[in-house]
């Protein structure tokens, strides 16, 4: 190695700037911060010279500094990965491989250079040697030339795996064109049997000696054969050879030697691999067999004497391990649960197998002196004792572990979601085949019910384990309490499989464990677990068989509901979260059935705390809404509940309105005048007083606004019917119950309530046009006031008013909200009918309704959107009035012949603009407006020969040529290269809608000729001022002949999306296919 | 290089606003095509692991139109569906159309298939819900 003195001053120059670069901040002060950063980049541009090529062998020999040899290993790789190797000729390729090659025999490099120029070489090899077709490449047999070298030098053995770790990763991952990726695998191939070979010598070493010279030798070379694999290179039956010695290094108790803690954390590593990508052609005997002999031996502790003998509840106990065992179980968990995973179809299959297990070298190896019986195990002792281990295994406390292997712990649920699958997928034999005359299936088989027998015993065992997992702890630190909610979750998730091993057998066990718990007067904790899991098997549960279910009586009875402990507040939360969810259940039961469950919520309402509360006001619009009828009956007593609401916090006050509301939609209509009006009349009261307040305390006012807002909707909701939109009856109106409400609107109460309600939203959207909250309260409860014909409540308040209300908010203050709150009654105003034929025309009424709110709307737009930025500083308002203007477009479509003198074209201008814009939103919106309307009015033209389609041929000459320009030139660049879909869907709309006949009648002309909208192409594409882009004149030329010369549409879409293509400059890329995303 | 996990998201409109930031970036030059690819393929890595790690809940109620599947990727069509989320909220739609699949990483597994034989490959199944 040269010494610092001698080096050649641009070298030296080099090596003292890496070492100012690398050199440890002497200041954390942004001066110091940006000093290293200009150095850094001072590095990055001295690397990209071609005079770099020349700094990488000095650098590399620089003693001493491991900083400067990484940096010359670095410059060597990222030159190379860069494509900066065709700057030099083939003899320095071949040069610097081999001066590289030198390089990495030096021995006693720090790891990082190493593993730096390994990747160099790796890097290297991708481009010398792939042969160019004819050719063969510069560096055939590069793996084990490298390897040569190594091994020459004297380099240990993990050196030589971490090498050819690398090179399979290097290769895996390249980017390489198909020939040269197959030259490059063949190139690892030649290498597989010396790759092999050195693995299996490592592994026989390590099993044979207890002092080994290198410890690092065993873990490097199973990484190496991990990072082999997944190329599928390997020949499967010679890493069978491999699982012998691999399972003797796994940890096992029973054995005298001690086992080494780094090998068997290696070899468990390397079986996982094993087992999530076992090679084609592996049967169970190679792997999954020896590794089930090997747990069974390994945790024999778990079953200790005959258990066999035993009664099958007693085999699968539900209680958590010792501790030493617990500690054993941790350990393996990582390959227990890959084990679980990868065998558990064999599991499910084996259960009552009484094959034996033909003992291979892998079952053997290193287990000789266990005792182990000359003919083997059967299969069914084997998965059973599995199934014992994994329960052991979900049951371990990781209390007292770290979170890593905490969640190991965790993964182990997984498994019976897996088991609970295989056990239904395992074939009986054809037995629907045998079916008999009758049609009656075959009866069980014996072993169909002792496998039966087997599962529902470990399932029960499991839901027992389960139930003690989620009780809540006092005490628990801050992640764990954070990570009990997701965990609970999970286990839920394990629960609804075992509902499907036990079924009704799960929900008895759990109603008897509750009802045990509260007479014994055992902790909340456990009653409010048990009451947990009841809960997360509810989805499981088949809503026409859960009524007949006599535990669930039990359970919502005065044995259990009734005496739930009191004053906690999380036994009272999973209470109420559990009404909730069996809220439908009631409606299978005599109404008495409700009582419990529903004092214990109406108990609950007005909870000091919180998520109590707030619990209950969900569970009670749940219990309300699902049992309607059967509630109906006793409005008094919701009446009682009404005079009580002051006692509920303000944010559960709409929720429990709502449930009123609901019950009382269960009334004859004319009964509900009443109670409706008792509940609407002291929230408007209310709505008025904080109006009436705005002035002298804005903010408070507002806010009480927003309640008695969010409370009126709370109403209406929960006054609509059932939400099952196919029930209604096949007219519009909603039936016999339809026509009862309409009869109920014609009270003078009702009325009066509809009028005072109007009145109230237009003071609060005059007084609070430009307030965002009061715009999303006001959206609510536009939606829950306005309905179909089939919707109407007593509450229904027409579209017609409410759409002159929003068009003048959006005058004093445009926003988007009050642009969506349009489109949505405008869609109220032309409502879609259960059966499309009998759609009628609105009528002269509704179109005169929407041509004002259009020329008010376009008005108030216009203004903002054409102010100089108004359409890139606006896209909400830009999006929210194309969606509106589309909606009118398709249903009003001649409303747009009403704007006024100017209106019209400013607002297709406005549109051609937005077809230029890069937020992709308000791009699609203008996008769809403008195929929507030019197919809407080229479809009635021909029958509204006075306004559409005069309004047609005026946009075709004024601004035809215009959207055809913007159209094209998105496709060229201008839009966002997602958009592609919607330009394609307006390019077709232009070239089918303006056909020849509809252009030349447009703009006057007889002959025939011009092509339609498609004869506007060529001089638009060949235009001087045309969007600049990478497409040159004969791509455009291919485009614009597809185009022009095609009659489908089919081709003329592929045409432009292969325009965008080359207009991107991505064509003959696979990214400009591969990135190419849908709109 | 061909992403090993589900290009899925890159429909979604964080994808989507990705795709365009980086074509905007290839086009000018500023980056490569191949860091325009790595860019990507990272996205859909992070997606699959991100989802993976959700915690959130909706149950879906609708009319269950057309359901397939192909090497472990379900596609349900759903008329007339409700979505009820873990807060309650409840959203409506005429048609949706769902698309299910395992955790990224699984997908080269997955496929089944042996690259060098083209023979199914056993136990290639993972489990892993996502």
């Amino acid at each position: 190695m040269s010494s610092s003195s001698t080096v050649p001053p641009d070298v030296a120059q080099a090596i003292a700037l890496i070492q100012a670069a690398y050199a440890p901040p002497s200041s954390a002060t942004p001066a110091a911060i940006q000093a290293v950063q200009g150095l850094q980049v001072q590095l990055l541009t001295l690397q990209r010279t071609p005079a770099s090529w020349g700094l990488i062998l000095p650098l590399l020999a620089f003693p001493g500094d491991a900083n400067v040899q990484f940096f010359g290993a670095h410059t060597a790789h990222a030159k190379i990965a860069r494509g900066e190797l065709d700057s030099l000729t083939e003899e320095q390729q071949i040069g610097l491989r081999d001066a590289l090659l030198e390089a990495a025999g030096v021995t006693g490099r720090p790891r990082v250079v190493r593993r730096k120029l390994y990747a160099a070489l790796g890097a290297l090899a991708l481009r010398l040697t792939p042969g160019n077709g004819a050719s063969e490449g510069q560096w055939p047999g590069w793996v084990q030339g490298t390897v040569e070298v190594l091994v020459r030098a004297g380099e240990p053995s993990a050196h030589v795996h971490e090498f050819l770790a690398g090179a399979a990763e290097d290769v895996s991952g390249a980017n390489l064109l198909p020939q040269a990726k197959i030259e490059m695998i063949d190139s690892l191939r030649s290498a597989a049997q010396l790759v092999l070979q050195s693995i299996g010598t490592v592994l026989a070493a390590s099993s044979s000696t207890q002092a080994d010279p290198d410890p690092a030798a065993l873990p490097a070379a199973l990484a190496c054969l991990t990072a082999w694999l997944p190329a599928g290179i390997l020949p499967g039956q010679d890493i069978a050879r491999l699982v012998p010695p691999l399972i003797a290094l796994l940890p096992n108790p029973s054995s005298p030697t001690p086992t080494d803690k780094i090998k068997s954390e290696a070899a468990a590593i390397t079986l996982c691999e094993l087992l999530g990508r076992p090679p084609a052609a592996w049967g169970a005997r190679v792997l999954l067999e020896p590794l089930f002999v090997w747990t069974a031996r390994a945790f024999a502790f778990i079953s200790p004497g005959n258990s066999e003998d035993e009664s099958l509840d007693r085999r699968y106990s539900p209680h958590a391990p010792p501790p030493d065992a617990a500690r054993a179980l941790r350990s393996s968990s990582k390959l227990l649960v890959a084990l679980g995973e990868a065998g558990v179809e064999w599991v499910a299959g084996s259960i009552v197998d009484p094959t034996r297990v033909a003992l291979t070298d892998a079952s053997v190896a290193g287990t000789s002196q266990m005792g182990m019986e000359a003919q083997g195990p059967t299969r069914g002792f084997l998965a059973r004792h599995f199934l014992r281990v994994m329960l052991a295994l979900t049951a371990v406390d990781h209390d007292d572990e770290d979170e890593d292997e905490d969640e190991e712990g965790d993964s182990a649920l997984g498994f019976w979601y897996l088991l609970q699958e295989a056990l239904w997928e395992i074939p009986e034999g054809n037995e629907y085949e045998d079916d008999g005359e009758d049609g009656e299936p075959k009866a069980e088989s014996p072993a169909q019910k002792a496998r039966a027998a087997h599962s529902t015993a470990a399932y029960a065992a499991l839901v027992r384990v389960l139930r003690s997992k989620v009780v809540w702890r006092r005490g628990w630190g801050k992640e764990r309490v954070e990570k009990f909610p997701a965990f609970r979750r999970d286990v839920g998730d394990t629960l609804v499989n075992a509902y499907y091993v036990l079924r009704d057998d799960l929900l008895v066990f759990y109603v008897a464990d509750v009802q045990a718990r509260i007479d014994a007067g055992r902790g909340w904790e456990d009653v409010e677990a048990t009451l947990h899991c009841l809960r997360a098997v509810h989805e499981a549960l088949d809503p026409d068989s859960a009524g007949a279910t006599p535990a669930l009586s039990i359970l919502f009875g005065p044995q259990v509901f009734g005496r739930l402990p009191a004053g906690y507040a999380r036994v009272r939360r999973t209470a109420l979260g559990l009404v909730d969810t069996y809220s439908g259940y009631f409606a299978t039961q005599p109404p008495a059935a409700l009582g419990a469950a529903l004092r214990y919520v109406l108990g609950a309402l007005t909870d000091a705390e919180p998520g109590v509360c707030l619990q209950a006001a969900l569970a009670l619009r749940s219990l309300c809404d699902a049992n309607r009828r059967a509630l109906a009956a006793q409005i008094g007593a919701f009446a009682e509940v009404h005079a009580g609401i002051g006692g509920v916090p303000d944010s559960e006050k709409a929720k429990v309105l709502q449930s009123i509301a609901s019950v009382i939609q269960a009334l004859p209509p004319t009964e509900g005048i009443a109670p409706v009006e008792a509940l609407v009349g002291p929230v408007l009261q209310r709505l008025g007083e904080a109006l009436g307040a705005a002035g002298m305390h804005p903010e408070a006012a507002q806010q009480a606004a927003i309640l008695q807002l969010d409370m009126l909707t709370g109403i209406a909701k929960g006054l609509t019917r059932a939400t099952d939109v196919m029930a209604f009856d096949d007219d519009d109106g909603g039936g016999v119950e339809g026509a009862a409400v309409r009869v109920a609107r014609e009270d003078q109460r009702t009325v009066a309530i509809r009028e005072a309600l109007f009145q109230a939203i237009a003071r609060v959207a005059e007084l609070w046009s430009a307030d965002a909250e009061v715009g999303q309260a006001l959206s609510e409860l536009f939606r829950a006031i306005t309905a179909l014909p089939a919707d109407l409540t007593l509450l229904s308040v027409p579209a017609q008013p409410l759409l002159g209300v929003v068009c003048r908010a959006a005058g004093r203050r445009l926003t988007g909200v009050w642009l969506a709150l349009a489109t949505i009654l405008i869609a109220q105003l032309n409502p879609p009918p259960m059966i499309l034929a009998l759609q009628a025309a609105p009528s002269a009424e509704v179109e005169a309704c929407v041509q004002s709110a259009m020329g008010e709307i376009v008005g108030s737009v216009l203004g903002v959107l054409g102010a100089p930025g108004g359409m890139v500083e606006n896209p909400d308002i830009v999006q929210e009035f194309f969606a509106c203007l589309d909606r009118v477009a398709q249903d009003f479509t001649t409303a747009f012949c009403a704007l006024p003198d100017g209106a019209f074209d400013a607002l297709m201008q406005c549109a051609i603009s937005a077809l230029a814009l890069q937020e992709r939103y308000s791009l699609v919106a203008a996008c769809t407006f403008l195929g929507t309307f030019i197919h809407r009015v080229a479809l009635y033209a021909p029958i509204s020969s006075e306004q559409l389609k005069p309004l047609q041929a005026h946009m075709i000459r004024v601004h035809g040529r215009a959207i055809m320009r913007a159209l094209l030139c998105g496709f060229a660049g201008a839009a966002p290269r997602s958009v592609t879909s919607n330009l394609l869907e307006l390019l077709a709309a232009l070239v089918t809608r303006w056909d020849e006949n509809v252009v030349n009648e447009a703009e006057g002309r007889s002959a025939l000729g011009g092509g339609g909208a498609r004869g506007w192409v060529p001089s638009v594409v060949f235009a001087d001022d045309f969007y600049p882009s990478r497409a040159g004149r004969e791509a455009k030329e291919r485009f614009v002949k597809t185009v022009v010369s095609s009659r489908s549409v089919k081709k003329t879409k592929e045409a432009a999306n292969q325009f965008v293509i080359v207009a991107w400059g991505l064509e003959g890329s696979s990214f400009g296919y591969s990135s190419v995303s849908s709109g | 290089m061909p992403s090993t996990f589900y290009e899925i998201y890159r429909g979604s409109p964080l994808g989507i606003a990705l795709c365009d930031s980086v074509d905007d970036y290839v086009r000018s030059g500023e980056i490569t095509e191949e860091l325009g690819r790595i860019v990507l393929a990272e996205f859909d890595r992070a997606l699959a692991d991100a989802m993976a790690n959700i915690d959130a809940r909706a149950s879906i109620k609708g009319h269950l139109r057309t359901y397939r599947n192909c090497v472990d990727v379900w596609y349900f069509s759903l008329r007339d569906a409700t979505f009820k989320m873990h807060n309650k909220q409840t959203v409506s739609t005429s048609r949706v159309k769902i698309v299910a699949c395992k955790h990224g990483d699984a997908v080269a597994l997955d496929l089944g298939v042996d690259p060098e034989t083209g023979e199914v490959i056993p136990g290639s199944r993972r489990g892993k819900r996502g």
